[in-house]
């Protein structure tokens, strides 16, 4: 009874660290699981690296999260796949895309990385572009105003 | 752009009278010109100006409401002030003949607030004996009139954390009203006179524009800053207070919308910063977005030649530069703030409707054609 008791009082910094290892370790599956089908199936792979996007507030794990994101969107540079693959998406997912964008045109870690060959910012750019013309302005309103964004 | 079109600079709220043969309307300013519609309520060019004008406000009119069966006209401010106007006879003598006349004169009646912020909305209830007025002080004032002091108190709700942006009163249910605020929450009360109001809570994802009940009250929408607008059911449970989260979330393409419009129990207008209306429409039991009502895109305007570029370095115009201004061909030129239904059926839908906006122009739209022409 005892080990219960100390195990359910977790200081709230606690909480925030193992909500983040939770995070991270969710991220590395997901890593896994869009190499899987990087190869193979674009769609599966965008959808499968947009799922479930990390809650915390943590920047160090919503980069790694956005790397995820990053790999696929840098494998698929032609527009006339960008806009398949975006069509395929539905509104929540398109928007959660959105938020990733922006993510990833941060690339502050890679700055402090020095490890450049992993941005390409004008095709982050096309990405933008296309996906603007399909969901519309009021993605990005949604990416602003969202207070838990990925 | 001309502006000789836009009846004002700009407006920020407007209101018909009951059988829509005047309105009020506040040109942006602390003033409220009262019109006459000459039998036209959808074409602003043949209102005629009345000479009565509601002065008493020192800061912008953020609202105005006019009760359609009492004709009396509310109206709230950013001066913390809000003021109830009956029409009265006045006899008053004619300069040029010297006669008495008699003519009809708006009288304010004072409505104490008890509150310390700007005053955002105000909506007369359906039965017009109560009005409600949502505050920046965070209070939602309920206000009831007091025969003996002969002015109108309010009874303030402060449950909210931030600014009450929006109210709506249930359209059939006495005295249960909704309202919103920057806090992202929706509070359903139920005034009672001696009773606090118990209330509901409905979490949002962003700050609270609007919220409208549906005709048949049951069910709402709210539209948020956030580009979305969700419709809950609305199931009211006064005895205990809970959390409801189980709305229908519809994200919208365009920018966020700040006023919806019921026009019937399946279709919404929402109008706001996008500079046209947009419609929402129920598809078996969730809601999608369906379009816009008016489909003018913005134009670039035209580019100079690069000799002309050169000269402009030299030449007078210096300042003046054209470039890049696109100039908008939908009806409106600006956002739109305030939204009236001027026709109904005889199922109470609204069949015509009128909107106003930053841009000082009034648009009249008609339902059944914007269903036929909108698309996705």
């Amino acid at each position: 009874e005892k080990k219960k008791k100390t195990l359910n009082i977790m200081s709230s910094v606690e909480k925030k660290e193992a909500a983040i290892a939770e995070a991270q370790q969710k991220i590395e599956e997901r890593k896994a699981k869009v190499k899987n089908l990087l190869g193979s199936d674009a769609l599966g792979a965008l959808k499968a690296s947009l799922e479930d996007p990390p809650k915390v507030s943590d920047l160090d794990t919503k980069r790694k999260s956005a790397e995820v994101v990053g790999e696929v969107l840098y494998k698929n540079t032609d527009k006339d796949d960008i806009e398949k693959l975006i069509n395929g998406l539905n509104t929540k997912e398109q928007d959660i895309l959105m938020q990733y964008l922006y993510r990833s045109m941060e690339a502050a870690h890679i700055i402090t990385n020095n490890d450049w060959k992993q941005y390409n910012s004008a095709i982050l750019f096309r990405w933008h572009a296309t996906l603007l013309s399909i969901a519309g302005v009021g993605s990005i309103v949604r990416t602003i105003s969202n207070k838990k964004s990925a | 752009m001309n502006k000789k079109e836009a009846l004002y600079p700009s407006i920020s709220c407007f209101a018909f009278n009951g059988d829509n043969s005047r309105v009020a309307i506040c040109p942006n300013n602390s003033t409220v010109h009262i019109y006459d519609t000459c039998g036209k309520p959808e074409d602003y060019k043949a209102w005629k100006k009345t000479d009565q004008e509601l002065l008493e406000h020192d800061l912008l009119v953020s609202s105005i409401d006019w009760a359609p069966k009492t004709n009396r006209i509310l109206t709230c401010s950013q001066d913390i002030n809000a003021y109830v106007w009956c029409e009265e006879e006045e006899e008053y003598k004619d300069k040029a003949t010297g006669d008495m006349k008699k003519r009809m004169v708006w009288n304010q009646k004072l409505v104490v607030l008890k509150t310390n912020r700007a005053a955002a909305v105000c909506k007369w209830s359906p039965d017009e004996s109560v009005f409600a007025v949502g505050t920046a002080a965070t209070e939602l004032g309920i206000c009831t009139f007091d025969k003996t002091n002969d002015w109108w108190s309010a009874k303030n709700i402060r449950k909210f954390a931030s600014t009450v942006t929006c109210c709506d009163w249930h359209p059939t249910n006495e005295k249960e009203i909704l309202a919103g605020g920057t806090d992202s929450r929706v509070r359903g009360f139920q005034c009672q006179k001696k009773k606090q109001p118990c209330g509901l809570k409905y979490n949002t994802s962003g700050w609270v524009l609007d919220v409208k009940f549906s005709p048949s009250g049951s069910f709402f929408a709210v539209t948020l800053q956030s580009s979305t607008i969700v419709v809950y059911p609305y199931t009211p449970d006064f005895e205990n207070t809970h959390e409801e989260n189980n709305g229908v979330e519809i994200p919208l393409p365009t920018l966020p919308c700040t006023q919806l419009l019921f026009v019937r129990d399946d279709l919404i207008v929402g109008i706001g910063h996008e500079y046209s209306p947009i419609l929402i429409k129920k598809s078996g039991d969730s809601w999608e977005y369906v379009g816009r009502c008016d489909r003018g895109q913005l134009t670039k305007a035209k580019s100079t030649s690069s000799v002309r570029n050169a000269f402009k370095k030299f030449g007078a115009n210096k300042g003046k530069s054209t470039e890049g201004k696109g100039i908008a061909a939908t009806r409106h030129k600006a956002a739109i703030n305030s939204v009236r239904p001027t026709e109904r059926d005889s199922n109470n839908n609204i069949v015509k409707f009128v909107t106003g906006g930053v841009d000082g122009r009034f648009c009249s739209w008609d339902v059944s054609s914007l269903e036929k022409d909108v698309e996705m």
